[in-house]
């Protein structure tokens, strides 16, 4: 019998993509996920300006250039300096509860595409929670515990790590730069926006997508009933739509800030925009002829922040330095998910942290690292937590000397 | 001391064999349109036409439901369309190839081949043609790829891949029937010269655009078709590694590689010849022309292949060093689950047809027999479909592991590809009855006795 699931794959694969520590490695090494995990991990730290330019500062030079010289400029300053909006989850909080995946389907009117679809890898969830299994990889040989990388055989005794997932709003968005219609485009608070009437559903957004967030409407979800998706109006004598008052009915279902996807339409994570706009409509009514345009913090409240029980999830304007958001990116367990792309996400993560209880029976175990960590350590042959793994400029004091060469760190 | 003996001409193999006479070639290729076609070929082009009926079957459907009625789903947002199309048109890469980078070259040979083989390209670029255009969501919006002026004022955008493709495919296809109606123009005139009925007098006089064979009207010709064959080379680099960029130019590990561009035109250049060996060696037979389209013809392609074949075979085994020299964990991954994931027997069927197929032509004994030919440009046609199948199908395995999935076609997937086949082999089967199939006033000009100093002598009527 299949199962209708949403993923498929269990094991992390050794890949930083959770990144994990024991609250003694973490004691030791606070900002191990962004200092040591990770491909970016290697980057000299002033590397990446200094080879790519940021999208941003090379327009905005131009522009600033522009205007010095002749007073006007063709390319308009597109970056907002009131807002410039940002989220961190925490995945120390996160319980993996779903409650942010059901917020979020219903205020933004994505369609439930029913057991059929999901089969078919076609959910619609702007917002999902990934979930990872990890066994322990310092097991004897022959034993089931150190399988991590089969899918049919889950170790027998597994550690679980989620992380819930959106569009993580690139600032460097690769999603943008390869859509033939300009669908997807950024806007000067830092949005990646989606077009829906540009949309044509060339679909190549969603495969240039690391975090592969986006997802597209395969079938007039919201039109047909689930059983009749695949009957063809070309090929019988009616349409297959929902009966009219059934349509009506469902009507009342739907958030009438946000609109309704038809079928041929890529769809992804707004961060709540219908809410982002209204708040700034509502502060600029307060503002009346003043300048005080700038939406306080904490007014501005996305639905799965909302729903989140834990309080793992914190959004607002990273212009602030005292808004929540800017002090939880300042947080040392702040890191970015696949950050090595330059993609310069404006959703981060903040790592998790262990507690190992000593009455559990593989206390010991568990006490080496979290497996996920354990499973990196071994796919890349490198120890966050080891004598040279440790990649911060502030950690000389234990071994890392004035040997800060990265090349000769890249041996081992 | 002793004088060394002049050493003897080494004598070129005629490329016309048999000694056959000028009005022979032009008999025997105008025989095709003037007689009443065979049974065999009434037979092909019911049954072929019967198959491309699918095409607009399914189309109607998925443009009428949705392309979810294709199996893509939610990291392979692109499925078989791709893949087809990209084969396709990498078919439609030997036509051009032939007719104007071997013209340049000066290879007589092409001669045989050409037409043909042009025409086997614009037919192949018209099925791949089709699916770029179907695979998109809202089909109706898809002029929206056209720099055309509209009320939203926006342009597409530049930066895209998709965007280069429209203009190097549409670019491509232009050209290609420009070059190749401009082959046709001096036939034609011969065929009118021919034909009895009223009709077929009118229509092949029409498109014959008034040629008399003047002196004029050769230098005309020959002066465009040379432009022409310099506008088409650049175009048959150009075009697939323009198709390339559409996942070069992506961050996905196993598409963002710099070897992409060159190793995708050797790809269609290799399977172009495949394709060209599959149609040419029965043609030759069925329509007895084995006097223009020789075994040397079929050895020449053959060796085409066996070197486009050995540099594809190249290309995989350096993706696989770089991946492995690069460092970069995701990227080493993906080309170990190319080979050894859920999609291993896409991979081994690859490279089995890809690298060891062409490694048989290194022997004269196999490329000289026409039944092996055949056979092993059958393995080359599928061994590229799949390398095209295993590119796109890097999709289902990216950064995230819990985005991983494995994806499946469905019937109109499959119909749909069935049914451009029919397509493709229903306007080959017209072009063989409508249109000279080999280019026979080229062929005239590499006969043995077009040189003035031959002992049947210049444009004199042969003996035979």
């Amino acid at each position: 019998m299949e199962i209708a699931c949403t993923q498929d794959h269990g094991s992390m694969e050794g890949r930083p993509i959770i990144r994990e520590a024991n609250i003694q490695q973490f004691r030791k090494h606070p900002d191990f996920a962004a200092s040591s995990m990770g491909i970016d991990s290697h980057f000299p730290h002033d590397l990446p300006s200094k080879v790519y330019n940021h999208p941003y500062e090379s327009y905005e030079k131009k522009a600033e250039e522009k205007q010095k010289k002749d007073g006007t400029t063709l390319y308009p300053i597109i970056k907002s300096s009131v807002h410039q909006w940002a989220m961190t989850i925490d995945l120390n909080a996160c319980t993996g509860c779903n409650a942010c995946v059901v917020s979020c389907q219903s205020e933004n009117n994505i369609p439930i595409v029913g057991k059929d679809q999901v089969r078919r890898g076609r959910e619609m969830h702007w917002l999902r929670i990934d979930r990872y299994f990890s066994a322990p990889v310092t097991v004897p040989e022959g034993s089931d515990k150190g399988k991590i990388r089969s899918e049919k055989n889950l170790p027998a005794d597994p550690q679980v790590s989620v992380q819930p997932m959106a569009c993580v709003h690139c600032e460097n968005a690769p999603c943008e730069s390869v859509c033939p219609v300009n669908a997807t485009v950024h806007d000067e608070e830092g949005l990646n926006l989606m077009v829906y009437n540009r949309c044509v559903g060339t679909r190549y957004c969603s495969n240039n997508c690391p975090y592969k967030v986006r997802r597209f409407n395969f079938f007039d979800y919201n039109l047909r009933p689930l059983d009749s998706l695949y009957d063809s109006p070309v090929m019988l004598d009616k349409l297959p739509r929902r009966p009219t008052d059934e349509f009506e009915i469902a009507k009342l279902v739907r958030n009438p800030d946000v609109s309704v996807r038809m079928r041929g339409v890529m769809e992804k994570c707004t961060y709540c925009i219908q809410r982002i706009e209204g708040a700034k409509i509502a502060q600029k009514i307060k503002a009346g002829a003043s300048d005080a345009v700038e939406v306080p913090d904490g007014v501005v409240r996305t639905a799965c922040l909302d729903a989140c029980p834990a309080e793992a999830i914190t959004f607002g304007n990273k212009l602030d330095p005292n808004s929540a958001v800017s002090k939880s990116i300042k947080n040392p367990r702040n890191y970015s998910v696949l950050g090595y792309l330059e993609t310069r996400a404006r959703t981060t993560y903040l790592a998790r942290v262990r507690n190992p209880n000593p009455e559990m029976p593989d206390y010991q175990e568990s006490l080496k690292s979290p497996y996920t960590t354990q499973e990196y350590f071994k796919t890349n042959a490198e120890d966050p937590f080891g004598h040279h793994g440790h990649h911060g400029d502030n950690h000389s004091d234990h071994g890392h000397g004035a040997d800060d060469n990265h090349a000769k760190e890249g041996s081992h | 001391m002793q004088v060394p003996e002049t050493p003897k001409d080494l004598v070129r193999t005629p490329l016309v064999t048999n000694e056959r006479s000028l009005s022979w070639i032009t008999n025997q290729v105008a025989q095709f349109i003037e007689n009443k076609p065979p049974m065999w070929w009434w037979i092909a082009l019911i049954f072929s036409a019967s198959v491309a009926v699918l095409v607009p079957y399914y189309i109607s459907y998925l443009i009428g439901t949705g392309v979810g009625v294709w199996g893509l789903q939610n990291p392979v947002m692109w499925g078989w369309a791709i893949v087809n199309f990209v084969f396709w048109i990498g078919i439609g890469h030997a036509g051009t190839l032939i007719s104007a980078i071997l013209f340049l070259l000066n290879q007589k040979w092409r001669t045989s081949i050409n037409r043909a083989a042009e025409a086997m390209t614009i037919f192949a670029v018209m099925c791949a043609g089709i699916f770029p255009l179907i695979h998109v969501g809202r089909v109706w919006f898809a002029w929206w790829l056209f720099p055309l002026p509209n009320a939203n004022q926006i342009w597409p955008q530049f930066r895209s891949p998709l965007l280069w493709d429209v203009f190097a495919v549409s670019t491509y296809f232009t050209v290609s029937l420009l070059f190749w109606y401009t082959g046709l123009v001096p036939d034609l005139a011969t065929i009118r010269d021919r034909v009895k009925s009223g009709l077929a007098k009118f229509s092949y006089g029409l498109f014959s655009l008034g040629w008399t064979g003047s002196n004029r009207h050769w230098r005309n010709y020959e002066k465009a078709y040379l432009l022409l064959a310099g506008l088409s080379t650049p175009l048959v680099l150009s075009v697939h590694s323009i198709v390339s960029f559409d996942f070069a130019v992506s961050q996905l590990p196993g598409w963002h590689t710099t070897i992409f561009p060159p190793y995708f035109v050797a790809g269609a250049i290799f399977s172009g010849f495949g394709m060209v060996m599959t149609l040419l060696i029965p043609l030759r037979t069925i329509c007895k022309l084995e006097d223009l389209i020789t075994v040397k013809h079929v050895e020449l392609m053959c060796k085409v292949t066996l070197a486009t074949g050995t540099m594809v075979g190249y290309a995989y085994a350096m993706e696989f060093f770089i991946a492995y020299y690069g460092g970069n964990p995701y990227e080493l991954e993906t080309f170990i689950n190319r080979a050894m994931g859920p999609y291993w027997w896409a991979y081994l069927a690859m490279v089995s047809c890809n690298v060891i197929t062409p490694q048989f032509f290194w022997v004269k004994k196999f490329r000289t027999d026409m039944r092996i030919v055949f056979i092993l440009s059958i393995f080359v046609n599928i061994g590229m479909w799949f390398e095209r199948f295993v590119i796109v199908m890097t999709l289902h395995r990216d950064f995230i592991p819990a985005n991983w999935d494995y994806y499946t076609p469905t019937k109109v997937d499959v119909l749909t590809f069935v049914g451009t086949f029919g397509m493709f082999m229903t306007l080959f089967l017209l072009f063989m009855k409508f249109l000279p199939m080999i280019a026979i006033s080229e062929v005239k000009g590499v006969t043995p006795q077009a040189n003035p100093h031959h002992k049947l002598g210049g444009a004199k009527e042969g003996k035979h």
